[in-house]
């Protein structure tokens, strides 16, 4: 008894040591199957004020790029409104009419901090809960894809940007169609790959790699970068693709949330279908 | 008591710095510089080495918290703790240290500092790269971000405790 008591007192750094290795780690490994780990993440309390107060300041060195983006955007919204068209054929008649229905709604947020550098990137946004901000909901800009929603706190959420190990959504190329997973090898910010695409595709280089649209989470045919290079996997049917994403993850200054009005419903059905 | 509230003061500090300035101050490669890890290593030499883990641990939360790297700073900050000891312990001079010397530049010289603090930064950096790159981006690059970023961290904290020494030594005239 005393020896083992003895021995206890002459390890008992190493044990401390172990135990608050295992306890960090766990939360590390774990931060994938269980975000809820809520009190070691930028959208909580005090954490969330600070990153604002800062982002509130740095802001202003961003603000001639983001009216131009803005100016950009609206330029091309002008061209889709209807007043613009005149009618060619004199028996072609338009139609107001109520078959569609509105599809997705955005929610707009400013990003307050983001990085590029790091093994998983996340961005902080100021949009939460009480703005209907869920978990797992998709994320846009006007450039095109960013990620999805990964953490939300009453005010503030956490957006799993494409730049992360385990992000896997589903694309397609727009000239033929052919899909693929999304997948970031972590070497730098601008190159994302793409796997399980047959290499007997053809694709060009510079060719627009949009959003698959499956499982509801982002609408059909955001932009999510253009193919920068084309390899042969050695040993594999699949090419080694690389795409430069749409969108500059290191001066994202505003976010769209893609709220899916009838998720519900597709999730229903195909849950249905699953028995 | 006084110390205490001198050590306080100088954790919140090098959190700041940390989060506020360093964090964003991203190095063309893609990695940042640790500049926290000063505050462990300057910690007295007769600090209590479970005190100096839990206080690394706390640190490394501080930094998670608005990283969101969950855990990864928390579990390389106190492995950092954890070996402190050994490496001060592995320069020791002959006559041992002193009873109210702390590890910094001012107290220990150039020759020690640059040899403890290179091997500490750097047996952080492993684990830190390690654990986060190592299974994305395979040894090869994640050794080439260790060296960076060793190198860049230690000249960033040897040129904060040489404006250190310079202020202590017009306060002693």
């Amino acid at each position: 008894m005393q020896n083992i008591l003895s021995i206890f007192r002459y390890l008992r750094v190493f044990i401390v040591f172990l135990v608050l290795q295992i306890f960090a780690l766990y939360l590390y490994f774990t931060s994938d199957v269980y975000p809820s780990m809520q009190f070691v993440n930028s959208t909580q309390g005090i954490t969330a004020k600070i990153v604002e107060t800062q982002s509130f300041y740095t802001r202003y060195f961003g603000l001639i790029e983001e009216n131009e983006q803005l100016q950009k955007a609206y330029q091309e919204q002008l061209v889709l409104n209807p007043n613009n068209y005149v009618r060619l054929a004199a028996d072609v008649i338009q139609v107001d009419d109520t078959t569609y229905r509105q599809n997705y709604s955005y929610i707009r947020g400013d990003v307050l901090r983001a990085t590029t550098h790091k093994a998983n990137n996340y961005i902080t946004a100021n949009i939460g809960d009480v703005h209907g901000v869920k978990r797992g909901m998709g994320v846009i800009n006007h450039d095109g894809l960013i990620g999805y929603v990964y953490e939300v706190s009453d005010h503030y959420c956490l957006i799993k940007t494409l730049l992360s190990e385990n992000i896997n959504i589903d694309v397609s190329l727009s000239q033929s169609g052919q899909f693929g997973l999304l997948k970031w090898p972590g070497h730098k910010a601008s190159a994302v790959g793409i796997t399980g695409i047959p290499n007997d595709t053809e694709i060009e280089i510079g060719e627009l790699v949009v959003t698959r649209g499956t499982g509801g989470v982002f609408p059909k045919g955001i932009p999510v970068g253009k193919v920068s290079s084309l390899d042969f996997a050695e040993g594999e049917s699949n090419w080694d693709l690389r795409i430069k994403p749409s969108v500059n993850f290191g001066a994202v200054k505003y976010v769209f949330v893609v709220n899916h009005l009838l998720k519900d419903e597709l999730d229903e059905l195909e849950a249905r279908v699953e028995e | 008591m006084r110390e205490l509230l001198k050590y306080s003061f100088l954790f919140l500090l090098v959190l700041a710095a940390q989060v506020l300035f360093f964090d964003r101050l991203i190095l063309p490669g893609g990695f940042v510089i640790s500049f926290y890890i000063y505050f462990i290593m300057i910690l007295p030499f007769n600090i209590n080495r479970i005190l100096l883990m839990l206080v690394a641990l706390i640190m490394g939360i501080g930094i998670e918290s608005f990283n969101d790297t969950f855990g990864l700073h928390a579990s390389a900050a106190v492995f950092l703790a954890w070996i402190r000891p050994f490496i001060y312990k592995g320069f020791e001079p002959i006559i041992g240290y002193g009873e109210n010397q702390t590890p910094n530049l001012a107290e220990m010289g150039w020759a020690w500092t640059i040899k403890t603090y290179f091997i500490a930064v750097f047996a952080f950096n492993v684990w830190l790269y390690a654990l986060s790159f190592l299974r994305i981006i395979g040894p090869w690059f994640t050794l080439q971000k260790v060296l960076f970023s060793t190198f860049s961290t230690l000249i960033v904290i040897l040129v904060v405790q040489v404006l250190y020494r310079r202020k202590m030594n017009k306060n002693e005239l």
